[in-house]
């Protein structure tokens, strides 16, 4: 499952980063999207547009492209 | 002196802390990436300087803001590090210290936000902290200065920090050794510390190597890291395992520093968010803000007061000078001079500061709260499909109250190109020095419906530069991938007394460019008014400045407004947008805006003043902020790029808009 | 009349001094030209160091 498959309001955890963008990727890890680490999402924008998840605590907004690349469990 | 030096992750309240350490005022808002350059203040008791960095999560930069403070560690000296630790974020700041601690320097650590943190119901045992990290540790509440004197002391008393007890696996800590060993032994920083960061893949930890050995054998040891690194079970990539491993020590760390009591959830912040991140209510939501913010600043607050300043300048305050001047036998020139140039030059502009003030407060409202983060995310669709991302909106956020700050701003955006196409979009924002002049046109043309006018053009800056957005970013800036993430802090009920402060630091700026180079601009127009080819006290068309004007003027005629007087005043607006209004008030000779909004009636029709004001808002940017653009993009191609497509395209909407509006019948 | 000259001097020089001033410093990307000097980045470097 990935993090777009997540129901609002849902926990799970992160099992992987299978992120292309290296740049990206490494500024998910500094803000505390990594592996093992509990997710929940809490809200997506119309027309595609990002979504905003919650990680300890902290919202972090991401495209829903990468979020898609986030594997979950 | 010593030098303490600020580092922290974005938004943990770094600057507050500077504040209240320097008694200073800088920048703060609740976004990350607020402070993008270096600041130096002083310590209140004198015996140190400070420096406020930008917030940075690792000391890996990933963009030019963050560039700024690893620059900071390599190249400057200083005595302290001063970690700023948000209380209720701590496992995630933590990484950061640990890469502090490894740099060996002595390291204060200010545990920020308490407040917060308590909220939540975390409960921290500082001393605890402290043993385990070795590191002094302050709890304070840098919003309201709680702990500052305890934080101080303890700066004085630091001292070198124990090695941090972090070993890394076998791997990576054969491959430091490595390292270490190649590095010269002269070298002004830990090599510990270099290793880690080289592999890192830290690109400015490169540069700096480079000034003095080879880089060639550290590349080959870290290729050969991460290849060993990824043969592991888990296969993580060498920066992954590096994160990982010190995730794992920190967790130990916390294990019984934090104790969380029962869980409160965040209610308000969640509440507001259910409503302003709402699917299809968020757009709107920002755009009733602005409108229900010109509506206040035009029409229901900001015009009336801006009246009754006028009133005061074009009464009592004018018939006091000549009074005054009448009395100490001035003559006709010195009478002219100061009631004719100087009072209608810089009084024409003064007028204007209760609506400066207005906007300013809402732009300060939108910057304390933590809704500037909101409307990237809202706006990262829109802006994706335009080539750009959510967090272009920013700068130009700020843009609207002065575009050379909006340029900085823009060093937070990751992507190279993308930062430059917001650099070069964001003189097409419309700033608050344009503001006078909208105000003076609407009042004269546009009585009853000022702020939906005004509204319109700032709608038009906008709409021209997502338009150009496109174009640009399909044409000569393709993208290859485009990068948007950004952190949504909590909302913060912004203080009183803070949005004050910001309020009246950005509205300050005005009154003193009012009172200095208003002022010389304003006399030197006059000058050029008063004096022509063929002496003094010429009429004003002889003048100097109608020859000058009148050059531009046929140029600018197919656009509705081919007099020297508007090619005159668009002149002098490159140096700053305000004097517009003050070369417009000098040249029709008049005290006050009332007479002077009756007489433009007779050299502008609504539709030519409509075109007029768009230009004003798209022809170049003032001078102040093309520097900024060349300084910010370092190259003069670019800077002369967006002086030239801004006159261009001014001239072209300006046209369509009076012959469109002509052939519509509206003239 | 010497007040006049002595006034009419001390105008045109405090003119001629803020218009120097600003130009030298927007030129450098200092803004004195911009609303928010004092609240922003990029100003303010020069005095306060
Ligand atoms: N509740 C609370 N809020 C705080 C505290 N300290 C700072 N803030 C708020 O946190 C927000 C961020 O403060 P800044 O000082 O701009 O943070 P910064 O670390 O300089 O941010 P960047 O420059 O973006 O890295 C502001 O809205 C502050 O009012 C605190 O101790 N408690
Ligand atoms: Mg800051």
């Amino acid at each position: 499952m990935v993090l777009t498959d997540l129901q609002p309001g849902k926990r799970a955890t992160i099992t992987n980063l299978s992120i292309m963008s290296e740049l990206l990727k490494q500024r998910l890890i500094d803000m505390g999207i990594h592996e093992g680490e509990e997710v929940c999402v809490k809200c997506t924008m119309p027309f595609g547009g990002p979504v905003m998840v919650e990680v300890a605590g902290q919202c972090i907004c991401l495209r829903r492209k990468e979020a898609a690349c986030i594997g979950v469990e | 002196m010593s030098q303490i030096a600020l580092f922290g992750n974005p938004n943990t309240g770094k600057t507050s802390l500077f504040n209240n350490l320097t008694g200073s005022y800088e920048y703060v808002g609740n976004w990350s990436g607020v402070t993008v350059e270096k600041k130096v203040g002083i310590l209140r008791s004198r015996d140190a300087y400070v420096v406020d960095l930008p917030g940075v999560y690792s000391l890996h930069p990933l963009s030019r803001d963050e560039g700024v403070a690893t620059d900071f560690l390599l190249t400057e000296s200083f005595s302290t590090v001063l970690n700023i630790v948000d209380a209720s974020q701590l496992k995630r700041n933590l990484h950061l210290t640990i890469q502090l601690l490894e740099f060996g320097k002595p390291l204060v650590m200010a545990l920020n936000m308490i407040d917060v943190a308590e909220r939540r119901g975390m409960k921290i045992d500082v001393k605890q902290l402290s043993t385990k990290l070795g590191v002094p540790v302050v709890p304070v509440i840098a919003r309201t200065g709680k702990g500052m004197d305890e934080l101080a002391e303890t700066l004085r008393s630091a001292q070198q920090p124990k090695p941090l007890a972090l070993t890394y696996d076998d791997v990576i800590e054969t491959a430091i050794a490595k390292i270490s060993r190649y590095l010269p032994d002269d070298i002004e920083r830990s090599k510990r510390w270099l290793a880690l960061q080289c592999l890192e893949g830290n690109e400015r930890v490169y540069d700096y190597l480079r000034t003095k050995i080879e880089l060639e054998p550290i590349l080959a040891i870290r290729k050969q890291t991460e290849e060993s690194i990824r043969q592991l079970p888990h296969g993580r990539s060498l920066r992954e395992r590096l994160h990982h491993l010190r995730e794992t020590f920190i967790e130990a760390v916390l294990e019984d520093v934090v104790v969380w009591a029962e869980k409160q959830p965040l209610t308000w912040t969640e509440k507001i968010d259910a409503i302003v991140t709402n699917k299809y209510l968020g757009m709107p939501i920002f755009l009733f803000f602005m409108y229900v913010m010109f509506m206040l600043t035009f029409d229901w607050l900001g015009s009336p007061l801006a009246d009754l300043l006028d009133q005061f300048f074009s009464g009592p305050l004018t018939d006091t000078l000549s009074r005054l001047l009448t009395a100490m036998g001035a003559s006709k020139f010195l009478q002219e001079l100061v009631l004719n140039g100087i009072v209608s030059g810089v009084g024409g502009v003064l007028v204007f500061v209760p609506q400066i003030f207005i906007l300013f407060f809402f732009i300060s409202l939108l910057e304390d709260s933590g809704y500037m983060a909101r409307v990237a995310m809202v706006m990262d669709r829109l802006m994706e499909a335009i080539g750009l991302n959510g967090k272009s909106f920013i700068p130009m956020i700020i843009g609207f109250g002065c575009n050379v700050p909006g340029v900085m701003a823009a060093r937070t955006i990751e992507q190279p190109r993308e930062r430059l196409l917001t650099i070069l979009l964001l003189p097409l924002m419309s700033c608050s020095a344009r503001l006078p002049v909208y105000a003076l046109f609407v009042g004269a043309f546009f009585q009853a419906h000022q702020a939906e006018v005004v509204f319109s053009l700032y709608v038009l800056g906008i709409v021209v530069a997502l338009l150009l957005a496109k174009l640009f970013s399909s044409t000569i800036l393709k993208n290859e991938h485009s990068v948007f993430v950004i952190e949504l802090p909590p909302y913060r009920m912004p203080q009183a007394l803070t949005l004050w402060r910001s309020t009246w630091d950005k509205g300050k700026g005005f009154v003193r460019k009012a009172g200095t180079f208003i002022f010389g601009g304003s006399v030197a127009i006059w000058l050029l008014s008063y004096a022509g080819p063929k002496g003094f006290n010429v009429s004003m068309d002889d003048s100097f400045l109608a020859a000058i004007g009148g050059v531009l003027a046929p140029v600018l005629a197919p656009l509705g407004f081919g007099t020297w007087q508007a090619g005159a005043a668009l002149l002098t607006g490159f140096l700053a947008k305000e004097v517009v209004v003050s070369t417009m008030n000098i040249i029709y000779h008049v005290k006050d805006t009332e007479t002077l909004q009756g007489l433009m009636a007779h050299y502008f029709t609504p539709l030519s003043a409509f075109s007029f004001m768009a230009f004003v808002l798209l022809y170049v940017p003032c001078l102040a902020t093309v520097a900024t653009i060349r300084k910010e993009t370092g190259s003069t191609k670019w800077t002369f790029f967006a002086i030239g497509y801004a006159l261009v395209i001014a001239y072209i909407i300006s046209l369509l808009i009076y012959e469109g509006g002509k052939w519509l019948g509206l003239s | 009349m010497v007040a006049n000259i002595i006034i009419g001097g001390a105008i045109f020089a405090y003119a001629g001094w803020t218009l120097v001033r600003h130009v030298k410093k927007s030129a450098k990307g200092k803004c004195a030209a911009c609303s928010t000097a004092d609240a922003c980045s990029a100003c303010g470097m020069e005095e306060r160091k």
